[in-house]
């Protein structure tokens, strides 16, 4: 009885073909490999490099403190009323600032922020030494007693976006200015204004110093 | 045949997907290489204007003529309103026609006159001014 003889070839242009020919040259590569690694001598060393990141970081004074009159609520006011407030604005970070920059927006949509000429207006001061704070809760008023007051933001509109502080001490790490922030309702304010409220946010932005070789 | 028909529109399908990733990777690239150390802090300031309320606690006398077509208003007293600078006292007669006393802000006492074409009630009302601001008005009907 004659066996039909079954023959399998393998043929390189099937898939199967392609496979077996891709493990077959994968095994010799990882062969002459693992080889090459135990014939050859080797030798190694290490060292370390301690890498630690600066942290810059600006804060305010502890509200409500005289560090910090900002959150004093101002009511109350009519045409030509001034509101003064300190505030302390240290770098408390390891790196010196590149710039510091105020941002100001307001929770509410009014005319004391919307109308940019008889709305309200704010002023920026700094004084070489702490203000000296005279007056009682909310109608504090403050004076520089033997130092110099220099104006980082002129008068302008309350509400602002990324409005350059120059010329700021605390641009050196571990530093402090005294800012004085007077904001005032212009006498042209009509009777509109009145019986309005609004509370406007001040997002003091410090950016680092310039990249340098270290 | 076959074959092109169905591959065709993968390799179209790989090439956009490359050309998607590729356009994520040069737009996000720089926006990371300009990325800086930054710190922040943020406090409010509330702010809020003044509402003029009413003067309060009127005091005075009022007389009629006979025929009740003019009244006098003897005022002699009212509540001070805080920061006022002044003070309006109006009458109106029924007819609508109106007399005004403006007053600084340290009198709050006059005395107003209005006649009218016509019997009827007339109003008293008194606001406060604080600048260019108007307060709320104190009404009194006064009817002869």
């Amino acid at each position: 009885m004659a066996r039909t003889a079954r023959t399998s070839r393998i043929n390189m242009k099937s898939t199967s073909g392609k496979v077996l020919a891709s493990v077959a040259l994968l095994g010799v590569a990882a062969s002459v490999a693992g080889l090459g690694t135990y014939g050859s001598f080797t030798s190694t060393t290490s060292a370390s490099e301690t890498v630690t990141a600066g942290s810059v970081k600006v804060e305010l004074g502890a509200a409500g403190s005289a560090a910090n009159r900002l959150n004093v609520t101002a009511a109350n006011i009519v045409p030509g009323d001034t509101i003064q407030r300190a505030v302390t604005l240290s770098n408390t970070g390891n790196q010196n600032f590149g710039g510091v920059t105020l941002s100001t927006t307001a929770t509410a949509v009014n005319l004391l922020t919307t109308d940019a000429l008889n709305g309200l207006q704010v002023t920026v001061d700094t004084c070489s030494v702490p203000w000296t704070e005279a007056g009682t809760a909310p109608a504090y008023t403050y004076t520089c007693v033997g130092g110099t007051t220099t104006t980082v933001v002129p008068t302008r509109q309350i509400i602002g976006a990324n409005l350059p502080l120059n010329g700021l001490t605390s641009m050196t790490t571990g530093k402090a200015d005294n800012l004085r922030v007077t904001t005032t309702l212009p006498v042209s304010a009509d009777n509109n204004f009145q019986n309005l409220t609004n509370t406007v946010s001040f997002d003091f932005l410090a950016t680092q110093r310039a990249g340098t070789s270290r | 045949m076959s074959r092109h028909s169905i591959c065709r529109p993968l390799r179209v399908v790989r090439f956009l997907a490359g050309l998607l990733i590729c356009s994520v990777i040069f737009t996000f690239a720089p926006t990371v290489a300009q990325a800086s150390f930054a710190g922040r802090a943020t406090a409010p300031v509330t702010v809020s204007t003044y509402d003029i309320p009413a003067p309060a606690g009127v005091t005075g006398t009022y007389s009629c003529n006979s025929a009740r077509t003019s009244v006098t208003v003897t005022i002699t007293d009212f509540g001070a309103v805080a920061r006022a600078t002044g003070y309006t006292v109006t009458l109106t007669a029924p007819s609508g026609a109106v007399s005004s006393n403006p007053l600084p802000a340290s009198t709050r006492a006059t005395t107003i006159t209005r006649a009218s074409t016509r019997t009827g009630t007339f109003t008293l009302r008194i606001r406060a001014t604080v600048g260019s601001w108007l307060g709320d008005e104190q009404t009194t009907p006064i009817t002869c």
